[in-house]
């Protein structure tokens, strides 16, 4: 599985690069302004993207040998000279590329939209960088960058705090105010399961409109290349409690696609409360995200809890009616858990996605988990799969809001998983303990449970309890298994014929 | 005088057998309660220079032969309780007899020094659906009691000790449910001859007064081996219930090895072990580590371990103030456990007071253990010679049962947590991450703790780095430790800041 292994090889150096970079720990409750999207710059940027389309993909310019030999520690070494980033003014923001090297070696140009809607290149120099210890032949001017990352002056806690990065492929990420970075998002992933081989898709270009003082937005755009497509993206990107990425994007296929996964988010689960073993025993639990959540209109609430299976898995979640909003959540915010006074896996983002436009029905959400060993690898992807097939010179046109936070789903009043554990009573024989949240929780509730437990198992014993302790209830169940495979697991609680929790989707590995 | 000492001077002129047997029928004489305690252990030393005699099982057979579910379901009833029409400050609920309690235990109660046996009332029990109840015609006596004290503030009776069973007895706090039992005396435990199991045969429950705070009773208990004189003073005191005993031992014979103060609790296993696949449950244990004070001042705290095969460790030397066994995690979310409240269960801090001697230590015996139903840890303190026939010893020491940490420990920080990583024992590493938390550390936050870490035997130190989580108010040390293969290995740790001990000593053994 070759492209797996590059997936988890290109995770491995974001995740250190995130690591390192650190965020404050600031808070602002500051309004969000919205920038305006610019509409003539944006309908230039669509049409060049597919005009793009329409000719031969080119491999990026090769980067110099010193630059991709940097170890990870040695690009990190290298700063921006300027503190005020590329666009000195009063603005909120302060942006600051990163060099190429390392694995980044995919250059990226970028370019300016000034406040009279006039386009200026900001070319790379060896001069804008730091580049200490690291000993280097005199660079080439006009090299490009690998990607930049902004910083928020959160005015109300006093101080500059990143919280939002992209580097790398089409990779991105951004966090709620003082939160600690986790999961990250990508522009769009190209057969991450499937018989073809997976591709990255990287930023060429980036478009940044100059930020004003006043603004609490910043808005760019990007233009994606690939072998099999290309796309036009805007980003706005608000800061926050709960920050935002408005993303709107049109893809133009260059060769039929066999999977196209459109917003994208990319994950680390190697233990957690379900785990039948810990790889590394120090810590109860490691993960940026602890579970996919899926909202539909019928009001149903799908939550799949994420496993670190033992073999590589991919799961579809159908979509019947309309896909109102889907995500990788970090549920359990108890430092206990984790117990990492470096890594803060509790104050880790959630992402949750919103469609606007271009949803259609029907469709589904795919979710991929990859066996791993270390914290270090990203092994989980979710992101949505059209029922339209990616045909060669077929265009897709998305828009939709990533929140990234502590709380990003609002107002739910629906009853939500708390914890899901397991004990393998013998060799055939599982008992699953799922407990419940119930808001408004109350003496009077006496609730049913729903158990769909599919092929392969068989039901041996159902208990539903008053759990105080989370102010819910605690089902516990046994299966027998009878076949070696995955065994999918469904299972809620209903009053009155109603619904009264979300719907736990599991699914069981042998 | 009382009948004791009327009897004492039979014995003594014609110390028979026969006569012997008079002391277990006793009077309505007059019996002074100062002069109690000492009779009690006159009485006691009596019954040590007469052969052993086995319990009689007077038991009739269909409790004999209940399931202990059923047992169970037999359950006084409240309203039959001991003092219950007069409004005192405790209470007594009995135990029946039947299934594993076959042991008639004669209660009883002492009123302005007059003793009064307590009638065995077949109309003072419920006896569930589940079992073919037979009538029950004659005084059997009990299984055991609990003591009930009335909270003041509820103006409800909750229970503080329970005595039931050989000479195990359990103290609790107003809310909790029991878990570490104590004995009233340990012989050749963990040998291979097999333990002796000393049972209590009889108690006196002085009745108390309105204004006492302290309730009195005194027991004899018998094996074997020896007899044993046993006075408490049961004191409850909302955040704790204290448990002061004086003991004199009288043996019949010369036993292996004694156990002063022992304590017991069940350790199926904690944070410090893997992960178990058959129990959904994150910890299962009623008591999480050991804690010994040092007449130097110094706390040192070793987690409990499910061993593979026995294991008898020697923890301490007799330069000591006091030992015990705590439930220091008190959150339900470590335990996940809706029916047992393991998080709820007490701490038993034994404070020694006299008799033990200074060369004499202190023993940890851990016992392998598949189940949650049994106890598989047992500590107590151990003189360093064994006893002989005819001699006589005397103790004296407190057992505090807590809901919270030992209160003289006072600021010091605690280990909360021992998580132990041994999944690259095949390159020799172990690795430990423990967390620590109290005031001392708050107040010295501002600068970095110096983790000192010794490895005594068996490897040697590769790092220990610690970090303080500001928000948690938590100290994280990480240490990992090259083994040698050696020798067994064997750890302790702290934090300190400019030579000053911010925390308590972590003191672990490891085996393989």
């Amino acid at each position: 599985m070759k492209k797996l292994v590059f997936l988890c090889t290109f995770s491995l150096g974001l995740f250190l690069l995130f690591v390192f970079f650190g965020a404050s720990k600031y808070k602002t409750t500051g309004k969000q302004a919205k920038a305006k999207e610019n509409v003539s710059f944006f309908s230039r940027l669509v049409k060049k993207a597919k005009e793009l389309s329409f000719t031969p993909y080119l491999q990026p310019a090769p980067v110099p040998g010193q630059l991709s030999n940097l170890s990870y520690d040695q690009w990190f070494g290298i700063s921006f000279k300027d503190q005020r980033g590329i666009i000195p003014n009063e603005s909120r923001f302060v942006i600051k590329p990163f060099p190429l090297g390392y694995l980044f070696c995919q250059p990226v140009f970028l370019h300016l939209i000034t406040a009279n809607d006039e386009e200026k290149n900001y070319d790379f120099e060896p001069s804008l960088f730091d580049f200490k210890n690291v000993e280097l032949e005199k660079l080439p001017k006009n090299l490009g960058f690998s990607g930049f990352r902004v910083f928020y002056d959160s005015k109300e806690k006093g101080g500059w705090v990143e919280l939002f990065s992209i580097v790398g492929a089409s990779y991105f990420r951004s966090l709620g105010l003082g939160q600690t970075w986790g999961l990250s998002a990508r522009a769009i992933a190209v057969n991450t399961t499937g018989s073809s081989k997976e591709e990255f898709p990287y930023y060429r270009e980036f478009w940044i409109e100059e930020p004003k003082k006043e603004d609490r937005s910043l808005s760019f755009y990007a233009l994606l290349d690939g072998e099999s497509l290309t796309g036009a993206f805007h980003f706005l990107f608000t800061p926050g409690e709960t920050s935002k990425v408005e993303i709107e994007n049109y893809i133009f296929l260059r060769k039929t696609v066999e999977k196209l996964g459109i917003a994208p988010l990319t994950s680390m689960f190697l233990q957690g409360e379900n785990s039948p073993l810990l790889y590394n025993p120090l810590h109860p639990e490691e993960h940026d995200s602890d579970g996919l959540s899926i909202q539909l209109d019928t009001g149903q609430w799908i939550w799949r809890p994420l496993q670190n299976p033992p073999f590589f898995s991919s799961f579809d979640f159908p979509i019947r009616g309309k896909l109102l909003g889907f995500g990788l959540m970090q549920r359990d915010r108890n430092f206990d858990h984790y117990k990492s006074v470096l890594l803060h896996y509790e104050s880790r983002p959630s992402a949750w996605i919103v469609p606007s436009q271009g949803w259609e029905e029907g469709g589904h959400v795919e979710l991929v988990e990859l066996p791993t060993t270390t914290e270090t690898k990203d092994n989980i992807v979710s992101y949505f799969v059209s029922n339209t097939p990616a045909l060669s010179q077929r265009q897709f046109h998305y828009a939709y809001t990533i929140f990234w936070g502590r709380d990003v789903i609002a107002g739910s009043e629906i009853g939500r998983v708390v914890s899901t554990r397991y004990a393998q009573l013998d060799k055939t024989i599982r008992e699953y303990i799922v407990d419940f949240f119930i808001p408004g929780f109350s003496e009077g509730l006496d609730p049913q449970p729903i158990l769909l437990v599919g092929q392969g198992a068989k039901l041996i014993e159902l208990r539903i309890e008053r759990n105080s302790y989370v102010n819910g209830f605690r089902l516990s169940f046994k299966i027998q298994r009878q076949e070696a495979g995955p065994i999918p697991l469904k299972a809620y609680l209903e009053a009155k014929d109603f619904p009264l929790t979300e719907t736990w989707d599991y699914v069981d590995f042998p | 005088m009382s009948i004791f000492h009327k009897q004492m001077k039979a014995w003594m002129l014609f110390a028979s057998f026969y006569l012997a047997f008079s002391f277990f029928f006793l009077s309505e004489e007059g019996l002074s309660q100062t002069n109690l305690w000492e009779e009690i252990k006159i009485k006691a030393r009596g019954l040590s220079n007469l052969p052993f005699r086995e319990p009689r099982s007077r038991i009739p057979s269909w409790l004999e032969k209940l399931s202990y579910a059923q047992w169970e379901a037999i359950r006084f009833d409240a309203n039959s309780s001991l003092w219950r029409e007069e409004n005192l400050p405790f209470e007594i609920q009995f135990y029946h007899l039947g299934s594993i309690f076959r042991v008639p235990v004669t209660i009883f109660e002492v009123v302005h020094e007059q003793e009064r046996k307590i009638e065995f009332l077949e109309k003072s029990f419920f006896y569930g659906p589940s079992i073919e109840k037979k009538p029950i015609e004659r005084d059997i006596g009990f299984a055991g009691f609990s003591v009930y004290s009335s909270d003041w503030q509820k103006k409800e009776y909750c229970m503080i000790a329970k005595f039931l069973g050989a000479c195990f007895f359990q103290g609790l706090t107003c809310g909790q449910i029991p878990g570490i039992t104590a004995r009233t005396i340990a012989i050749n435990t963990a040998l291979a001859d097999g333990e002796e199991f000393p049972f209590f045969r009889e108690f006196w429950l002085v009745k108390p007064k309105k204004e006492d705070s302290e309730l009195e009773l005194y027991s004899i208990v018998d094996s074997p081996s020896i007899t044993q004189a046993c006075r408490f003073i049961i004191l409850s005191e909302g955040f704790s219930t204290v448990c002061k005993i004086d003991t004199h031992l009288f043996f019949r014979s010369s036993p292996k090895k004694i156990g002063i103060a022992p304590l017991s609790a069940m350790f199926e296993y904690g944070e410090n072990g893997p992960k178990i696949l058959s129990d959904y449950r994150p910890q299962v244990h009623e008591a999480d580590g050991l804690l010994i004070e040092s007449t130097t001042g110094e706390w040192t705290w070793s987690p409990l371990e499910n061993p593979s095969r026995l294991v008898l460790k020697e923890i301490a030397n007799g330069q000591l103030l006091g030992f015990g066994l705590v439930q220091r995690n008190r959150l339900y979310d470590h335990y996940q456990d809706i029916h047992r409240s393991f998080q709820d269960m007490p701490s038993a801090w034994v404070q020694l007071n006299s008799g033990f001697l200074e060369d004499g230590k202190v023993e940890l015996v851990e016992v392998p253990l598949k189940d949650d139903l049994n106890k598989n840890i047992l500590l107590f303190w151990t003189p360093s010679k064994t006893p002989f026939a005819g001699q006589s010893l005397s103790f004296s020491y407190s057992i505090c049962w807590l809901k919270g940490e030992v209160p003289a420990e006072g600021k010091l920080g605690k280990v909360i947590s021992a998580r132990v990583d041994r999944t690259k024992i095949s390159q020799g590493k172990t690795a430990v991450l423990l967390s620590f938390k109290g005031e001392m550390l708050e107040e010295n936050a501002a600068l970095e703790f110096n983790p000192v870490v010794h490895v005594l035997s068996g490897g040697e130190l590769l790092y220990a780095t610690v970090g303080w989580e500001a928000q948690e108010k938590t100290a994280l040390l990480e240490v990992q430790i090259q083994e040698n293969g050696r020798e067994p290995l064997r750890v302790e740790g702290w934090l300190e800041k400019k030579g000053k001990k911010l925390t308590e000593r972590w003191y672990q053994e490891f085996f393989k």
